[in-house]
């Protein structure tokens, strides 16, 4: 069971692009779609942002976040087919040290973002995971902390 | 949208819209048959209508309980029940409706109709969904049209389609459904023709009854039959039969009625007609390439083709695997005749055997006779179950034909509304915990409680740690003042009110049917749950055999035991179901990436209500006695013989799936929630566990900090 839920959170975060962030401001969540990368032993996701964001800026005040990655493809079959993986932990930006590191696991992913996380202005983060909450055939709730 | 189309303008650009039973159709019709007038309600409608509606995604999460591979039999038959009343309840939008109305022949408006199956995998030359979707034969008017249509469209979700499928790996949400709609010719002879026997292939092998086909086609009336030399038509062979009933149009639908006495010694088919039958059989197979499976009838000297497929079994080496499914479908006729049986031949024998047998002292048998005893109890033993599977196991299919002519009739919210008209019918399991209630409500001692419930023959399962797990559980049920009382009456006053309303849906002349439907069900229902008790109590027979020879065997004395040695013991009862060979690893799994839980898990809604409690892992006999009030119990299954602990439970949690097993139809009779079909709730929850039980959506949740 263990090896059979990692290997499918793996999958997905393998497959998709993007998630949806949650960031917290004053106790009010916010939520914008980010481009992940996921790091080899999915213990650390990497995403990227602006640092004129209001994203940049809660984390500023918050680390929390929350990080929803799925497949659904807007059909009936969702119900049936669809995996969702909630990532819980808190994000801090990448120090200038490891950026070169990051930056290559990210830009593997991500090829196209190579100018957006070149400029000044990006930030990179990382989220260190504190669990991941899977949800699949629609009700079934599993809890994997890496 | 074109919603109907007419057969003579089908081409091949048509055919993955409608099906192998329509496209064969249309074949026939351009060669001249005589075909009845037919229209065709393409595949993409049945899409439009799954996807306008919102029903595709409803039978996604119907479907999506459990991956399909891993359902039961059981639990396929309750997702087909819930989906056919997700289509029973779903109108047809608006489009499709005047679509219908304003393409479908003038004339069928008027006349008495078949609506047939025609699905885009059905009757191709690899596999023949023959029997498996339903027909509606006799449809008049066109809202009963359209009600037609859409039971015709649900039949692709019923059970046994479900099992065929999962039996030939097709995936069920990539099915669709052409229906087909004919003018019935109603025919004083029918019949239907393999023009090769799948057994033999130099011969033909006909079938014919009077009336409709119906009657053949569902098994209700035994046919005549005739062996036919392929090679030159000659009769080789035929078999009469006591020819007693025939399949005529009711006034919606068809019913069996007496054959006049004039025809009881006449066989439906004379020498010329089998042999202008037969002659048709083989031009069509030239016309289509391969052997056929005929549908006909005869009327006014007519020879009228209702339907052509391709003979699938051709050439293989294994019997029809829709052969299984296929007996899933029993008639009330069928029902009758078992349910005479078990009440009055099978339940009383294993009582009376299992008597018998608790009157034997095991003890104080020579090893030669012990030897004996065990040995007679194991042959009786598989002679029991043998019997159990073929006539017991069918009978309970009783329920589900009623749980389907209910929800035809009722077009209930709940597709489940059934079985609370089902319930309270005496079941032996409820008797038995009844007594026990009045026993605890007599504060009597507990060797006195020993005594008393060893001297009385509804407990002659219940010895040894068992005896004891119920005298020790007696003392906690006074602390239930009345609970199950109330549930009681309150099911009565359920109960009263829903039968109320289901006769109300019979017109006066059909009262009394309605009423024999109903007393059927109702002892399918009871029957389920008694003939499990009394084998149950010739299982219970054996294990304290299989328990005196392990003693014996220590002590390892006598030739006879020398033999038996070598004989390994039967496991039997609850000992063996709940062990099954699993491990039984803790609810936090490890591994080395990282620490799992299960925090929520869907199985399927067996009895309404919410309960939150301490979770209660039984997996052997003395975990029943550790039971306390309000615990929500998770096993294997709750075994007939451990009814009794259930009404202390605030819920239940079971590993085997299914509405209508031993413990989902208990937990309904006590209104306890219960959630079964978790099949890792032992692996998953710990004893102690905090958990809640949904029993109105099928949920647990383990609550973690």
């Amino acid at each position: 069971m263990t090896d059979d839920i990692y290997n499918k959170v793996a999958e997905l975060f393998q497959t998709q692009n993007l998630g949806v962030l949650a960031t917290n401001l004053d106790g009010h969540p916010y939520t914008t779609l980010v481009a992940f990368a996921e790091e080899k032993n999915l213990k650390h996701l990497l995403f990227a942002t602006s640092r004129a964001t209001r994203k940049f800026a809660n984390l500023g005040q918050d680390k929390s976040v929350s990080l929803l990655i799925d497949n659904r493809q807007n059909k009936a079959d969702d119900f049936h087919e669809a995996m969702a993986v909630t990532v819980r932990g808190e994000a801090t930006e990448i120090s200038v040290n490891d950026k070169p590191q990051k930056l290559t696991i990210y830009l593997a992913k991500h090829p196209s973002l190579r100018n957006f996380v070149r400029s000044p202005n990006c930030a990179l983060f990382s989220i260190t995971v504190d669990c991941f909450i899977i949800v699949d055939h629609f009700q079934n709730v599993v809890e994997l902390r890496p | 949208m074109r919603v109907v189309l007419n057969l003579s303008d089908l081409s091949s650009e048509h055919q993955p819209y409608v099906g192998g039973k329509a496209a064969t159709l249309a074949s026939l019709r351009q060669k001249s048959h005589n075909i009845p007038p037919t229209q065709v309600v393409p595949s993409y409608v049945y899409q439009e209508f799954l996807e306008t509606t919102q029903l595709a995604g409803q039978i996604q999460v119907e479907m999506g309980r459990k991956d399909f591979s891993e359902m039961r039999w059981e639990e396929m038959w309750d997702a087909s029940l819930r989906i056919r009343n997700l289509f029973q309840r779903t109108p047809l939008p608006e489009a499709i409706r005047s679509g219908l109305r304003e393409q479908l022949n003038p004339d069928f408006l008027e006349k008495a109709l078949v609506v047939r199956s025609s699905s885009s995998e059905e009757d191709s030359a690899r596999q023949s969904f023959a029997g498996l979707h339903d027909s509606v034969v006799n449809v008049q008017g066109i809202k009963r049209l359209e009600t037609a249509i859409i039971t015709v469209w649900a039949s692709l979700w019923s059970d046994r389609a479900l099992l065929y499928r999962k039996e030939l790996n097709l995936d069920p949400h990539r099915s669709s459904m052409a229906v087909v709609i004919q003018t019935l010719i109603i025919g004083e002879r029918s019949g239907v023709l393999f023009t090769q026997n799948p057994n033999d292939k130099t011969t033909a092998s006909l079938e014919a009854v009077y009336g409709l086909n119906a009657g053949l086609v569902d098994g209700s009336i035994e046919p005549d039959g005739w062996e036919i030399s392929r090679a030159n038509g000659a009769i080789l062979k035929q078999r009469s039969v006591h020819r007693s009933s025939f399949m005529a149009a009711d006034k919606h639908g068809t019913k069996k009625e007496k054959l006049p006495s004039s025809l009881e010694n006449k066989p439906p088919l004379s020498a010329s007609e089998i042999a202008a039958i037969f002659n048709l059989g083989k031009e069509i197979e030239i016309c289509f390439g391969s052997p056929q499976d005929i549908e006909w009838t005869i009327q006014n000297s007519i020879i009228w083709l209702l339907q052509a497929r391709p003979i699938t079994t051709l050439n293989q080496d294994i019997s029809d695997p829709r052969t299984g499914y296929l007996n899933l479908h029993r008639s009330f006729e069928e029902l009758k005749t078992l349910r005479l049986k078990i009440e009055t031949d099978l339940i009383p024998c294993m009582e009376h055997l299992a008597t018998t047998m608790a009157q034997v002292n095991l003890q104080e048998l020579s090893d030669t006779r012990f030897v004996n005893e065990l040995n007679n109890r194991r042959e009786s033993l598989d002679e029991w179950e043998e019997k159990y599977r073929t006539y017991c196991i069918p009978m309970a299919h009783g329920i589900r034909l009623f749980g389907t002519f209910y929800n035809d009739l009722c077009r209930p919210e709940e597709p489940f509304e059934f079985v609370q008209l089902l319930s309270g019918t005496g079941m032996k399991a409820l008797q038995r915990n009844q007594a026990l209630l009045e026993l605890a409500s007599q504060g009597l001692k507990n060797e006195d409680l020993e005594e008393i419930i060893s001297g009385d023959d509804r407990f002659n399962d219940v010895t040894g740690n068992y005896k004891k797990s119920i005298v020790d559980l007696l003392s906690h049920f006074p602390k239930q003042p009345g609970a199950h009382k109330v549930s009681i009456q309150k099911n009565e006053q359920d109960r009263k009110h829903l039968e109320k309303h289901y006769l109300a849906k019979f017109s006066t002349d059909e009262r009394d049917k309605g009423v024999e439907i109903l007393e059927l069900a109702r002892a399918s229902y009871r029957l389920r749950d008694d003939d499990n008790i009394s084998l149950g109590k010739i299982r219970h027979q054996l294990d304290l055999a299989e328990k005196e020879l392990q003693r014996r065997l220590k002590k390892a004395t006598g030739q006879n035991l020398a033999v038996l040695a070598h004989a390994e013991a039967k496991e039997t009862g609850f000992h063996a179901s709940t062990r099954l060979g699993r491990d039984h690893s803790p609810h936090l799994l490890r591994s080395k990436h990282g620490q799992i839980s299960v925090r929520q898990y869907q199985g399927q809604p067996a009895a309404a209500g919410i309960a939150t409690g301490k979770a209660r892992i039984i997996q052997q006999d003395s975990d029943l006695k550790t039971v306390e009030t309000g615990e929500i119990l998770v096993c294997d299954a709750i075994d007939p013989v451990m009814t009794f602990v259930v009404p202390l439970a605030g819920g239940i949690i079971e590993r085997r799936g299914g509405m209508l097993i031993h413990g989902a139809i208990i937990a309904r009779e006590y209104r306890i929630p219960c959630v079964t079909g978790i099949a890792e709730a032992t692996n998953i929850i710990k004893t102690g566990d905090k958990v809640t039980v949904d029993g109105y959506l099928g949920l647990i949740t383990i609550h973690r900090e």
